[in-house]
């Protein structure tokens, strides 16, 4: 993979898109009584509106704009947040449990890509899987059901989002971090929102949701940013940008980004005998069912010291046709080659993934109306060690809201539509069923939802969201809603509790799966089948919080909180026969498939965040969860022993063997393989306004990680990690940034690979 | 190789530096001083002109404006370190304080243009502008001379003149 391919026809397709337009309106009433409001007030005036400011509020504004000590730690503490309600407002006055990640506290921590920046917000965790990939989870739930295949691991509940655009992978469901087109440097701002939130954005946000809010242009003038990190393990880091202006109203930003992560090792872990051994190991050794372990790796993944490599560009463009009209289009392209465990192959789990997709997305604001849609293409391949895995996809999303105020009460009906395509009959012979799906397959939801915003008195507001998703597979309409209600004691204090419902979506695999695994070829077929009816899992949670500013400092943030989900899904060994092959010769052959199970989840957890802006220089914040997780009438067995225990039972042709479900089966447990404690926090020190100084630390508890072949335990693990930068003129920095300080080099993740302390050394330039 | 290439990438842009936040609000002061002129029925032409001399991140603030906002019904355009022949065509012109020397030289092309000179810097509304920007503490403030406004061939608001420090 070279620059030189990258940017040729992909790159040049999504510069070609930018070439289009549309029309939108954006209008905010000016407010008349500017010399009434409080310095936050001021704050939260967009830029139109001090356009349309008289000369005198004019001259109030830009005297409370003075950016006094003061409001440059509320600034710091209440930063703006738009997904909590989908509109803009203080943080501090947000009814969901929600977090900002600034574009400050990402650049001054030092996190080299997005997953490692959500260290920075509570509620969630993340490890890293191999070097610079990572596993994320908003408050947990992963694993489950445990003893299962290795894709339980995957976060299918939280949706994320880019501008608000979907950004999940339809195929197991999960996030693949690395298909982001985007990096850090391109990011302006982060918002989490903790808990069922699928009324708001549709499905999948059920643990939560993440939507990274890009960078735009602002002005005319032509501006380049650039920045390199050079570190350990041969790892490189570059991202470059730059915002201009075209003919007499376009903005644009034009961003690259490219990283390549090295490992601390070149050896992986094997199913084998539990242990790790290098590539050559792996490629001559064969189990005991004569099968290598990891055949021709050495052809297909060439450099075992690779992490991950990838490429990304984007292009956006502003056009304001006036004060009332604007439109926006952004378009990118993306490759990745990553080192992951997403699928893991029979013995070896960690295998390479590869993407290249593009993306348009168009937004327009018209008089409250507000629309999106939205494109992606490409191919992708799961698992490169595993023929069957790679497929071409296509997703659709088309979004329609209107903002209609009446006095205190905020009304936001809208419309929305989303379809995943995905195909992987190019790669496969379909024939033999060699694909997991064996031809083109389609997910679409149809919606409609209805948000009500009122306001009582300032002090009370009442939020009340429901949604509507018909899908197409399964045929079912599925309703969540979220029912918000804080209370503004003062300025000071707020008090807030939230009751929601939300509901994941349908993936292609539990869906659509028709895949024939020659388990031992000509002796052992395994046929993966997937279940058009499965009940998509659903979530109930309800939460208080309490908000504090007990000096003007200080904000704290607290929340307890108790989630039920029920209607997981299964990935279950059914049946085994013996059938005769082609050939007439007799083999097994056995069908696994997708079924629901009667489990609920029961989490209980608090979690509260503090931050303390000391002075303009001196910033802190520390914050951490506390939780439990129980599962209620788990479905214990491992997937492997029931395979075994089947094949075991297997005498004559014509008696199938299938699993029979006893209720001694199933147990009540304390759910082990999410940490049961996590957080972390952070203290920034600019000196003399040339050098900043960061420290921050993140930790979790132990877990144990339980799949269908091994348990394994992951220990509790500290990191530390130090960036220091000097400004040596204006804007430009050049900084030193060391990650895991305390150089404790324990994996994070099941299988995963070793995480030593990482250097990095490196400038960053803006003209 | 590839670093290579992003560097020179870098290096082939021109670039400007970032926006300060009072140039922003000055900028928003010299539009919303637009709305506070009379300014005569017949334009110079069909656009708004806005003259900026010696300060590319005011002329780069203004443009943004110029983006969404009209002055009257007319588009409103901005020229960066006009010359003097383009100075003609100017109907507002901020002169920074960097170039507060060239002020006198400036009002002898303007005069009687009807063009609203506006200028940075304490004491310059006596010597000749119409309105000065000055910096008292963390407050933006501004000097106002009505003659010399008067002079050009343009009347200001009252508002104007209530809120600025008038210097006649």
């Amino acid at each position: 993979m070279t620059i030189n391919s990258f940017l040729s026809r992909r790159w040049l397709t999504a510069l070609a898109f930018s070439a289009s337009c549309l029309v939108a309106v954006n209008a905010q009433e000016a407010t008349s009584t500017v010399s009434e409001m409080t310095s936050e007030q001021i704050q939260q005036l967009s830029y139109n509106d001090l356009l349309q400011l008289s000369l005198e509020d004019l001259i109030t504004v830009a005297n409370k704009f003075g950016m006094s000590a003061d409001e440059m730690l509320e600034y710091f503490l209440n930063k703006d947040i738009v997904a909590a309600s989908k509109k803009a407002e203080k943080s501090m006055e947000s009814p969901l449990s929600s977090t900002v990640i600034s574009k400050e506290q990402i650049e001054r921590s030092g996190v080299t890509n997005i997953p490692e920046a959500l260290r920075l917000a509570p509620g969630v965790i993340v490890r890293e899987k191999t070097p610079g990939n990572y596993d994320v989870h908003v408050r947990g739930y992963d694993n489950i059901p445990s003893n299962n295949i290795l894709t339980y691991s995957e976060n299918m509940l939280t949706l994320l989002m880019i501008d608000n655009r979907p950004v999940y992978s339809y195929a197991f469901g999960g996030t693949f971090w690395e298909t982001l087109p985007i990096e850090v440097s391109d990011v302006e701002r982060i918002e989490i929102i903790r808990g069922p939130s699928s009324a708001l954005y549709g499905p999948n946000a059920v643990s939560g949701a993440i939507n990274i809010i890009t960078k735009k242009a602002t002005s005319k003038s032509v501006a380049v940013s650039f920045d390199n990190a050079l570190g350990n393990n041969n790892t490189n880091i570059a991202n470059i940008a730059s915002t201009f202006g075209i003919g007499n109203k376009l903005l644009a930003r034009v961003s690259g980004n490219y990283q390549w992560n090295g490992r601390f090792q070149n050896d992986f872990f094997t199913f084998y005998d539990s242990r790790y051994h290098t590539q050559d190991f792996l490629e001559i050794t064969k189990d005991k069912d004569g099968m290598y372990l990891k055949e021709n790796a050495s052809d297909i993944e060439p450099n075992p010291r690779r992490a991950g490599e990838k490429f990304g560009g984007n292009v956006a463009l502003y056009y304001p046709v006036n004060d009332k009209v604007n439109f926006e289009l952004a378009a990118g392209a993306q490759k990745s080659a990553v080192l992951t465990s997403m699928l893991g192959n029979r013995m070896v789990p960690f295998s390479i993934r590869e993407s290249q997709t593009q993306y348009i997305d168009f937004k327009a604001n018209a008089g409250g109306l507000q629309a999106q849609v939205n494109y992606m293409a490409g191919d992708q391949e799961y698992e490169k060690m595993v023929k069957g895995f790679h497929i071409d996809l296509q997703s659709f999303n088309a979004n329609l809201e209107y903002d209609y105020k009446i006095q205190n009460l905020s009304l936001r009906p809208g419309v929305s539509y989303q379809q995943a395509s995905y195909d992987d009959s190019k790669y496969v012979n379909t024939a033999i069923k060699e694909g997991y799906l064996n031809g083109k397959c389609v997910l679409s939801t149809v919606a409609a939802f209805m948000r009500a915003d009122y306001t009582a008195f300032d002090k009370l507001r009442l939020v009340g969201a429901v949604r509507w998703d018909k899908y197409n597979k399964p045929d079912v309409t599925h309703m969540t809603y979220q029912f918000i209600t804080s209370y503004k004691i003062n300025d000071n204090h707020l008090v807030r509790g939230v009751y929601s419902r939300a509901n994941r979506g349908p993936f292609m695999t539990d869906t659509y799966s028709d895949f024939t695994w020659q388990r031992i070829p000509g002796a052992f077929n395994i046929l993966y089948l997937g279940n058009e009816n499965l009940k998509l899992p659903v979530m109930d949670m309800i939460e208080f919080g309490y908000r504090v500013k007990p000096v003007k400092y200080i904000q704290a943030d607290f929340e307890v909180f108790q989630t039920k989900t029920k209607d997981y899904s299964w990935f279950m060994p059914q049946s085994i026969a013996i059938k005769l092959s082609e050939s007439g010769k007799p083999m097994m052959e056995g069908i696994i498939g997708y079924d629901n199970f009667d489990m609920t989840t029961t989490q209980i957890g608090f979690s509260g965040n503090i931050q303390i802006a000391v002075n303009k220089n001196l910033t802190m914040n520390v914050f951490g969860n506390i939780q439990k997780t129980e599962l209620d009438h788990f479905y214990a067995r491992k997937a492997s022993e029931i395979l075994e225990e089947m094949v075991g039972k297997l005498q004559t042709p014509d008696q199938p063997v299938n699993n029979e479900v006893k209720d001694a089966d199933f147990v009540d447990q304390t759910h082990k393989s999410t940490p049961s404690y996590y957080g972390g926090g952070s203290v920034n020190y600019i000196f003399k306004e040339k050098w900043n100084i960061n420290t921050s630390f993140y930790y979790y508890g132990k877990q144990t990680f339980a799949m269908t072949f091994m348990d394994t335990e992951i220990p509790a693990k500290t990191l530390v990690n130090a960036k220091v930068s000097y400004n040596f003129a204006k804007e430009n920095k050049v900084f030193v940034n060391v990650r895991n300080l305390l150089n404790d080099d324990s994996n994070e993740f099941a299988f995963a690979d070793q995480i030593g302390t990482k250097f990095f050394a490196g400038v960053q330039l803006n003209f | 190789m590839k670093r290579l290439m992003m560097l020179v990438m870098v290096l082939v842009t021109i670039s400007v530096g970032a926006s300060a936040q009072k140039e922003k609000f000055k900028a928003l002061f010299i539009y919303n001083f637009t709305k506070n002129v009379d300014w005569p029925a017949q334009l110079k032409n069909n656009q708004f002109v806005i003259g900026v001399i010696g300060n590319s991140q005011m002329a780069a603030e203004l443009q943004t404006i110029a983006l969404t906002q009209k002055v009257g019904n007319l588009p409103i355009k901005v020229v960066n370190s006009a010359s003097p022949d383009e100075l003609e065509f100017c109907h507002l012109v901020f002169l920074s304080s960097s170039k507060t020397a060239q002020l006198p030289n400036l009002l002898g092309k303007l005069s009687g243009k009807q063009t609203l000179v506006i200028t940075d810097g304490k004491n310059l509304a006596t010597k000749g502008s119409a309105i000065s920007f000055i910096q008292d503490g963390d407050k933006l403030k501004f000097e106002i001379s009505r003659r010399n406004i008067e002079k050009q061939g343009l009347k200001s608001s009252s508002a104007l003149a209530n809120l600025g420090i008038l210097v006649d």
